[in-house]
């Protein structure tokens, strides 16, 4: 009874022990297998050269079906273009201020802002209030009365201008330059000028360029002298305008879709052999809106990926990738 | 005082029978009100708080909203912890509560503490919290659509600006009634704008900022009422209409005047319909699209309430613009009614099959629908229990119910009876007086009713160890044991007093009493193996521990999981792409994905969301993904019997094709459910608390680094919490002070420039829109655009526009600077998302662990990282993942399972007065166990633990068993016969009831174990190992036991036998 009780006891022990591992033994594996999902082992597809270059293999068939394309890097002509903002002013070398030689009454007004006035015309009369007589008060240029700060019977003095006279046939465009544009803004180079009206643009040259600068507003002044045959231009509007960048030839150059960052480097991902794309660190130097200058690491002639570079980033990058 | 129950149950017999109609009745209307849903419900107590914090940078919104927030929550009641993520444009903090607290206290507590943390937010956030939903809450999707050839009233093709309107005005706050839905949420195409750009040069030409604009929209835009006057006995109400409600009307607002000319909106700014700046979009089949899913209130209806959406979207149709359509894109209906099927069919099949032994074994067909009828009455009862405790129906909690083990104690009764009655008829020589007849059913139910009780507690008490699981285990199992338990006291309820009662109205003719072809076979074939057995009986006793050690051995080494997935008959499909992907890019990525998938032909639809759906449960950045994938019906496939891991494989490599993204493949419950229990999900994850991210990520590298050493260590991985690409505005004081500009003023510039910023509404009838301001795409769209922003400077004060024309003092006009001129605008990675526990930054490193136990490795991680990473003052270490919940779990079941099997251990000494006695029966438990793992083996199924509720369930039955040969046996050496006689004749003479329960339990399991219907994977190794179980315990107690019992009882002491003779006696009866 003894002995038997013993081995009894012996086996349930074995048997409890057995039984508990098959409650518990399950769990562990189990949520291995549950949450793994199908998930890929990370990043094993991302692989380095000796210098650190990141590479991977990626399939023309797996590219197209992302829209990704290839293009081969070549010289390119890179014509940029500037905006500034800009104000309409009267040619300031052709208005004229008329002022009376004797202070006096305004006996007769002839003219009226906006008339349009030729070399002599007589503007208005003024009683001289020393001689008592009246004198003629006559336009000095031929242009247009662009003010008037007199009226019938008003003492005009000497200290005022009573006319305004302006040769609208030219006009300023005054364009602000800030500082960090200066350096690519010289005398001659072509502008756009958009007077907002709906009639296009108006094409000009940079005529002058300020010496100085304008201390509230840090910036400088460059000025184009447009004809204003019609009047289209009126003084007082503000305008935008375009300045074309002298083009220069660049001996390599990639579109600027084809620019990424990768761990703080500017890099470009570069076609190999074997279906494999580099992640090339690149030097970039001046751009215009479709293309990109390589100073440095991209010979022409090597193929890169153009439109939709972010993919290859993203496939690169995929195996930190993590959802929660 | 049972027997006075028995006793007034066959005198009132109509009575019961009344009564049990009434409860099958009243179960009947309870199973109106009884959650059904496909799977347990195993989301956690939880509370989200979303706010909404447009433009904000995850490090803004931590600072600023998070932080507060997560504080308030602090020293909540029944606070488990809180978590929180920081993201771009939103907050999201999870309260979690310990489990069982009522979600709508627990929703009042935190409501509460938003209003109080409301005032130290910053203006213009919004805060909300979270639908009453839980993971299983996304019951029903539809997408909103416009046909091909369909026009707007205006002419023009429906955009998803127009598609999201018909979402949001028309559909939306219909479907938003239904009665059980408690949110819909959209994703997908835009929210209608009004957008208000002014051009900055046409604004300082009349000395104008954009502050100007905005209060200029905010103070032309409101309706007013002004009480009301009396007029010859009349009242009048007075009020003044002012509201804009259309873009000409916006644009004729007046914002200053210039010498006597109004300065109108139109002359500085263009007004348009835009659409807003969208965190998530939704695609179907390679197309944008607007998606709408229904939420389902907890503990609603799950099938119900999708039907009724159903149904009303189909009466919304009609109301819907003309050519505008809603197609329903995902229904819980279709996985709940397949499940259910699945069930039902098991169900019935089982309760067939075990209708049908009982008929031939009992012999007689009153007797075996009787016993049969046990099995719906139980089963209404324990409907009306389930709605009681708030048990949901599904897989698991119906799956485990055995109509065979159910009925057990019932079969005992009506079979005493029936033989009784067929005694006393042979007495009598006929037929037996009512009288008669009810006394000796009251004789043969009282008779058995102790042993037929004892059974079923036996039963009942392995289940307790189920009941103390807790977390995600304790949510699908408790349930089931608490189901199982109301089923097998519904069963002890019904035996003593329907069964009596209805033998008593409908056993009433000649009882007959004869061994039928069946059994006299199986005799046949029995008693010389039971003479075998005896005679070598050493042999067969080291046979049976090898046997045991064996199964052991394999059970070890078999592959196991957790909780065997529901098949849900779809496919979920997340993709996801680095940090920082745009929307835009996100969306062509997906696009071509779906296109690609939808190649496949056993695929019917693919659609997916992006990012964050309008209210944010899953608050995901624009680079993450989750896709569903339909699929066909099996019968429209081009390869019907395809298995299904087939086309998942074939939607991996076609997913595959498309570059650029990580795809996860599981199921739509699965990854919504993943998402929102969280936290960890891999086996261990080192969280690494802190402050500075910086230091956080050193850290976090470090820990990686020393735990992939370590043998076992798989997917070792660190979260991603960088590599957002931030553009920064950074200001220069310096320039500032020159210009007189505040920091403000610039920020204030670039925040409406850049982002927009709301002024007003515009309304439509009920429909509202957004006024926004922001600066023209021209000026706002690129790095050099937002270099060049013009900063309005502060007026000078000899200022005199009028004079510009011709004043010689040039460009005092020019009163802007670039911004690049007050500020750097530099891109550089920052912190994509921002995670929080307990009120503190942290960083989770997680690992899987393959081919080793979880104690020792952690152990050794633990070691580990003690010693290769060194933390700053402030930075500390914590462990979690799953191997939490393993080790709470092991410890629990080490401890509770030795106790039930104590405790049965008692019931048994209870009853046989022997400890020797006790043992021997106990031993059939290990002998059952092997078959059970042995059917596992040959069907090539993993452990799990649906498999090991299988095993507790086997172990009832084995002791049941046992303790019904061994009591016999026992009775008759106590009536003097020698050892081997007595063994070989109990043995033979239990053979009958032995064979019997073990039949009408393993077969009530067939069907669930063949079953291959939705949702037959989660309880196929249940059946799986209670048949296998089944039939090696019988095999083995009919043979091994009795060979153990004359190895070890040679010539023990006689103790008195006390409750087993009464189970002896009274199965004496059955030769």
């Amino acid at each position: 009874m003894k002995t038997s009780s013993t081995i009894l006891v012996a086996l349930i022990t074995a048997v409890l022990g057995a039984y508990g591992y098959a409650m518990l033994a399950p769990a562990k594996v189990e949520m291995t297998t549950e949450q793994a999902h199908e998930k890929k082992p990370a990043n094993e597809h991302v692989e380095q050269d000796e210098h650190g270059a990141d590479r991977i293999r990626i399939s023309d068939v797996k590219l197209a079906a992302a829209g990704v394309t290839l293009a081969e890097a070549a010289s390119a002509t890179l014509t940029d273009t500037l905006s500034f903002n800009g104000v309409l002013r009267a040619n300031q070398e052709a208005v004229v201020q008329v002022t009376p030689r004797f202070p006096g009454i305004a006996k007769s007004i002839r003219k009226r802002i906006g008339d349009t006035v030729a070399k002599d015309d007589l503007l208005a009369s003024i009683e001289s209030n020393q001689s008592l007589t009246a004198y003629d008060l006559k336009a000095p240029i031929g242009g247009t009365i662009i003010d008037r700060q007199i009226s019938l019977g008003e003492y005009a003095s000497e200290q005022k201008p009573a006319f305004v006279v302006a040769d609208l046939s030219t006009i300023w465009v005054d364009l602000s330059i800030y500082r960090q544009d200066l350096k690519r803004v010289h005398l001659g180079d072509e502008v756009l000028i958009d007077p907002d009206d709906g009639r296009g643009e108006i094409k000009g040259a940079i005529s002058y360029l300020a010496p100085v600068g304008v201390s509230e507003t840090q910036t400088a002044l460059a000025r184009v002298v447009l004809p204003n045959p019609e009047g289209r231009l009126r003084p007082g509007l503000f305008v935008t305008a375009r300045l074309i960048l002298a083009a220069r030839n660049v001996a390599v150059a990639v579109r600027t879709s084809a620019i990424q960052t990768l761990e703080n480097r500017t890099i470009v991902f570069v076609r190999e052999d074997n279906d494999k794309i580099e992640a090339r660190p690149v030097e970039l130097g001046e751009s215009d809106p479709r293309h990109v200058e390589i100073k440095a690491g991209l010979a022409a002639g090597e193929r890169y990926v153009a439109e939709n570079s972010f993919v290859v980033k993203a496939e690169m990058g995929k195996g930190d990738a993590d959802h929660d | 005082m049972i027997e006075r129950i028995i006793a007034f149950s066959i005198r009132q017999r109509w009575l019961v029978l009344l009564l049990a109609i009434g409860a099958v009745a009243y179960g009947t209307w309870d199973f109106q009100h009884l959650p059904i849903d496909a799977v347990p419900d195993i989301t956690n107590v939880q509370v989200q708080i979303n706010t909404r914090a447009p433009g904000y940078s995850p490090l803004e919104t931590e600072q600023q909203i998070t932080f507060p927030v997560e504080t308030a929550m602090g020293g909540l009641p029944k606070l488990d912890y809180t978590r929180s993520l920081s993201r771009y444009g939103l907050s999201q903090v999870t309260v979690v509560f310990k489990d069982g607290t009522d979600i709508y206290f627990a929703r009042q507590l935190v409501g509460e503490r938003i209003q109080q943390v409301k005032d130290q937010l910053p203006a213009g956030v919004e805060v909300a919290m979270g639908p009453v939903s839980t993971g299983l809450g996304e019951i029903f999707m539809y997408t909103v659509e416009a046909k091909p050839d369909a026009r707007t009233q205006s002419g023009k093709d429906f955009s998803p600006t127009d598609l999201r309107t018909v979402q949001d005005w028309i559909i939306k706050p219909q479907l938003r009634n239904v009665p059980g839905v408690i949110e819909i949420n959209t994703i997908g195409g835009f929210e209608r704008q009004f957008h208000v750009l002014p051009d900055p040069g046409k604004l300082m030409a009349y000395r104008l900022g954009f502050r100007d604009v905005m209060t200029a929209l905010a103070a032309n835009n409101a309706n007013v009422g002004a009480g009301y006057i009396e007029r010859n006995g009349e009242q009048y109400l007075v009020r003044s209409p002012g509201q804009v409600g259309s873009v000409s009307e916006i644009q004729d607002i007046v914002i200053g005047a210039r010498g006597g000319n109004p300065v109108r909106v139109r002359d500085v700014a263009e007004v348009i319909e835009g659409r807003d700046l969208r965190t998530g979009a939704a695609t179907l089949d390679g197309e944008e699209t607007v998606l709408g899913t229904a939420m389902l209130l907890i503990g609603e209806n799950s099938r119900t309430v999708a039907r009724r959406v159903a149904a009303r979207l189909e009466e919304i149709a009609k109301s819907l613009p003309d050519g505008v359509v809603t197609r329903t894109v995902y229904d819980r209906t279709h996985l709940v009614e397949a499940t259910i099927r699945t069930v039902q069919n098991n169900l019935l099949e089982g309760a067939a099959l075990v209708v049908a032994v009982l008929f031939l074994i009992l012999g007689n067909i009153r007797a075996a629908l009787v016993t049969a009828c046990v099995i719906p009455l139980s089963m209404s009862l324990t409907v009306t229990g389930m709605v009681g405790t708030k048990v949901s129906a599904n897989l698991m909690s119906l799956g485990a119910i055995d109509f065979g083990i159910i009925v057990d104690g019932a079969v005992i009764i009506v079979e005493n009876c029936l033989r009784m009655l067929a005694e006393a008829q042979r007495e009598k020589g006929g037929l037996l007086t009512t009288r008669e007849r009810l006394r000796t059913i009251l004789r043969g139910s009282s008779e058995v009713i102790k042993p037929s009780l004892f059974g079923t507690l036996i039963i009942a008490v392995v289940y307790l160890p189920v009941l103390t699981l807790t977390g995600v285990e304790g949510k699908m199992f408790t349930p089931m044991a608490l189901t199982v338990l109301m089923a097998l006291g519904a069963a002890v309820l019904f035996s003593i007093t329907f069964v009596p009662a209805a033998i008593a109205i409908f056993v009433t003719g000649k009882v007959s009493e004869t061994e039928n072809l069946f059994m006299r076979g199986a005799k046949r074939i029995y008693v010389p193996l039971l003479r075998l057995a005896i005679d070598n009986r050493g042999v067969v006793a080291c046979a049976a521990v090898a046997i045991v050690i064996a199964s052991g051995v394999a059970a070890s080494r078999m592959g196991g999981e957790f909780i065997p997935s529901l098949d849900e008959g779809d496919v979920a499909l997340a993709a996801i792409r680095i940090p920082g992907t745009s929307l835009t890019q996100s969306l062509d990525l997906q696009k071509a994905l779906e296109k690609r998938i939808r190649q496949i032909p056993e695929v019917k639809e693919f659609f997916t969301r992006i990012g964050t759906a309008e209210i944010a449960t899953d608050p995901m950045s624009p680079a993450q993904t989750d896709g569903y994938i339909m699929l066909k019906p099996r019968a429209e496939w081009p390869d019907p019997v395809k298995p299904k891991s087939e086309v998942i494989e074939a939607i991996d490599k076609a997913a595959d094709d498309i570059p650029g993204s990580n795809y996860e493949i599981s199921q739509p419950i699965q990854l919504r459910v993943n998402e929102l229990i969280s936290g960890v999900r891999s086996d261990v994850g080192i969280k690494i608390f802190g402050d500075d991210l910086d230091i956080l990520q050193g850290a976090a590298k470090q820990v990686e680094a020393a735990i992939r050493t370590i043998r076992g260590a798989t997917d070792v991985k660190t979260e991603q919490v960088s590599g957002l690409p931030i553009l920064t505005v950074k200001l220069d004081r310096h320039a500032l002070s020159r210009y007189g500009l505040s920091a403000s003023e610039v920020q204030g510039i670039v925040e409406i420039a850049v982002g927009g910023k709301s002024a007003g509404k515009l309304f439509e009838g009920d429909r509202r829109f957004d006024i926004v301001v922001r600066l023209p795409e021209r000026l706002r769209g690129n790095l050099d655009a937002i270099r060049a922003i013009p900063i309005p400077l502060p007026p000078s004060e000899e200022a005199a526009p009028v004079r510009t024309a011709f004043s010689t003092s040039a460009l005092t006009q020019m009163r802007y600077v670039p911004l690049s001129s007050v500020a750097t605008v530099e891109a550089t990675p920052g912190p994509n998302q921002i995670s929080r526990e307990n009120g503190k930054r942290r960083i989770v490193v997680t690992a899987n662990v393959r081919e080793r136990d979880l104690g020792s490795f952690v152990a050794e991680a633990q070691d580990a990282v003690a010693q290769k990473v060194k933390l700053p003052p402030g930075y500390w270490i914590g462990w979690g993942g799953q191997f939490e919940q393993l080790v709470s779990a092991t410890k629990r079941l080490t401890v509770v399972v030795p106790v039930a099997l104590l405790l049965v251990f008692l019931l048994l000494f209870m009853s046989m007065g022997s400890a020797a006695d006790a043992l021997l029966v106990f031993s059939g438990v290990p002998l059952a166990l092997t078959g059970g793992i042995a059917a596992l083996l040959l069907r090539g199924i993993p452990l799990s633990i649906s498999a090991g509720v299988g095993f507790i369930a086997l172990s009832g039955v084995a002791v049941l068993n046992g303790l019904v040969i061994i009591a016999f046996i026992e009775r008759l050496r106590s009536e003097g016969k020698p050892l081997v006689e007595a063994v070989r004749e109990g043995a033979l003479t239990r053979l009958r009831p032995v064979l019997m329960t073990a039949l009408v339990a393993s077969l009530g399991f067939v069907p669930m174990a063949l079953a291959t219907g939705a949702g037959a994977e989660v309880q196929r190794p249940l059946a799986t190992v209670v048949i296998g179980g089944i039939i090696s315990s019988t095999v083995l107690t009919l043979l091994v036991l009795p060979a153990l019992y004359v190895l070890f009882r040679r010539d023990g002491a006689r103790e008195t036998p006390t409750m087993g003779a009464d189970l002896a006696h009274a199965d004496s009866g059955e030769r």
